[in-house]
């Protein structure tokens, strides 16, 4: 056995690790050109595909029809969600270097905060909460770069709630279903947020603050989510 | 078949790059599918699911290296062939149960790490049985993509990208702790 030790840092061990074990697998496959050889798609699925893409074509005409429809009334309620922050007092004002952006995109939609101001680098500390709901546990943390923080609390059942706060940095980017869910303007304790109410019974409050993008999500109420969210702290 | 697909598609790059990739990397996308599905008919739905996604994200593949963009549509066509398969099966991901059983959640990780051949050959054997919600994310960072590139790539939310590789660390290196204790 060989004894000989190399140290390294943990990024280029498992960048090794991971290339070695890619390498490996890749060697034991066939040539390109014979897997490519025994590559014959069936003519039953080449009609299949034709059929396909027809009927996509004529879905996407449906819900482009319903998606403009649905952003035009949400676009209007974060124009004025927008527009109230505009006539907040005049430092309040000054403040926001943040623009927010709502990109509708087929399935789901894009919450895009741009920041103009970097100077924000990392997280202030580790998310503290002062209110956790009654049976939840503390299931994950987790940190990426100092510029994410995620908890995951759980209860007994399948009921959960997530908090989560990243740098925006020069934008963040949130991706939301706008399929199955319903958008709305919330504010609490000064703080302009977006609520996305799903079909599925789970919410999401996203809004920002100082540089940082929020995110408190889960199968609870959108008051119990409230709750939560106005009782984070760094420490 | 190649004709359908590039309809799709809108300029002349995007279609000369997939037209390439259609071309030498299909026989490779079947049989990753087919590994997975065991099966030549779900393989062709999921070659046919790759292309689409191909197609969406045409404008991040990166083709220079040829040897990485084996890797690559390898990884996402192994992603899809999984996913597939899950949906077929009405099987949860398995995410939770990972969580439960190989998580070090209050040691930070070290700096560096001693490492010889004999932990070396664990934590590659570690890696290829990894969970491929896991080992997806894991091998396009270390191909340097961006962490919203990734997103786009395997259709998640950035947050679920970062967190999946946060765990996929935490795993491979509870690991190579349980190698160093034995």
């Amino acid at each position: 056995m060989n004894h000989d030790q190399l140290q390294l840092s943990v990024d280029a061990l498992l960048a090794l690790a991971v290339t070695e074990a890619e390498a490996r697998e890749m060697a034991e496959l066939p040539s390109l050109n014979e897997m490519n050889r025994a590559f014959e798609p069936s003519t039953a699925f080449q009609a299949r595909i034709e059929r396909v893409i027809r009927k996509n074509d004529k879905k996407e005409r449906r819900r482009k029809t319903r998606f403009y429809i649905k952003r035009t009334s949400t676009v209007l309620a974060a124009s004025v969600a927008l527009f109230s922050c505009v006539m907040l007092p005049v430092r309040a004002v000054r403040q926001a270097v943040v623009e927010t952006f709502i990109e509708w995109r087929d399935k789901f939609s894009s919450i895009v905060f741009s920041s103009k101001d970097n100077a924000v680098t990392e997280l202030p500390g580790t998310i503290e909460l002062e209110y956790v709901p009654e049976g939840y546990q503390l299931q994950e943390t987790v940190s990426f770069d100092r510029s994410f923080f995620n908890l995951k609390y759980t209860n007994n059942t399948t009921n959960y709630f997530s908090v989560s706060i990243t740098v925006i940095g020069d934008n963040y980017v949130e991706n939301v279903d706008n399929e199955h869910s319903q958008y709305y303007s919330l504010e609490f304790d000064g703080n302009q947020a977006l609520w996305v109410a799903c079909q599925d019974g789970s919410n999401f409050l996203i809004w920002n603050k100082d540089n940082l993008a929020y995110n408190v999500s889960g199968s609870l109420d959108i008051a119990e989510l409230v709750c939560i969210a106005q009782g984070i702290n760094f420490s | 078949m190649l004709m359908i697909y590039l309809s799709l598609l809108e300029t002349e790059e995007q279609k000369n790059k997939f037209e390439m990739i259609y071309h030498k990397y299909a026989g490779l996308m079947y049989h990753e599918a087919c590994a997975v599905t065991k099966d030549h008919f779900l393989a062709e739905d999921v070659i046919h699911e790759t292309f689409l996604q191909l197609i969406r994200i045409i404008d991040d593949v990166r083709v220079d290296n040829s040897k990485e963009l084996a890797q690559f549509i390898k990884i996402i066509t192994h992603s899809r062939a999984v996913d597939y398969v899950r949906k077929l099966d009405h099987v949860q991901p398995e995410e939770d149960e990972v969580l439960a059983t190989r998580m070090a959640q209050t040691t930070p990780d070290p700096e560096t790490i001693a490492v010889d051949s004999e932990s070396f050959e664990r934590i590659v054997n570690e890696v290829m049985q990894l969970s491929e919600i896991y080992r997806a994310p894991l091998s396009l960072k270390i191909k340097g993509y961006k962490i919203e590139e990734i997103a786009k790539i395997l259709e998640l939310n950035s947050q679920t990208v970062k967190v999946r590789l946060h765990r996929a660390r935490k795993i491979l290196l509870a690991s190579l702790e349980e190698s160093y204790e034995s």
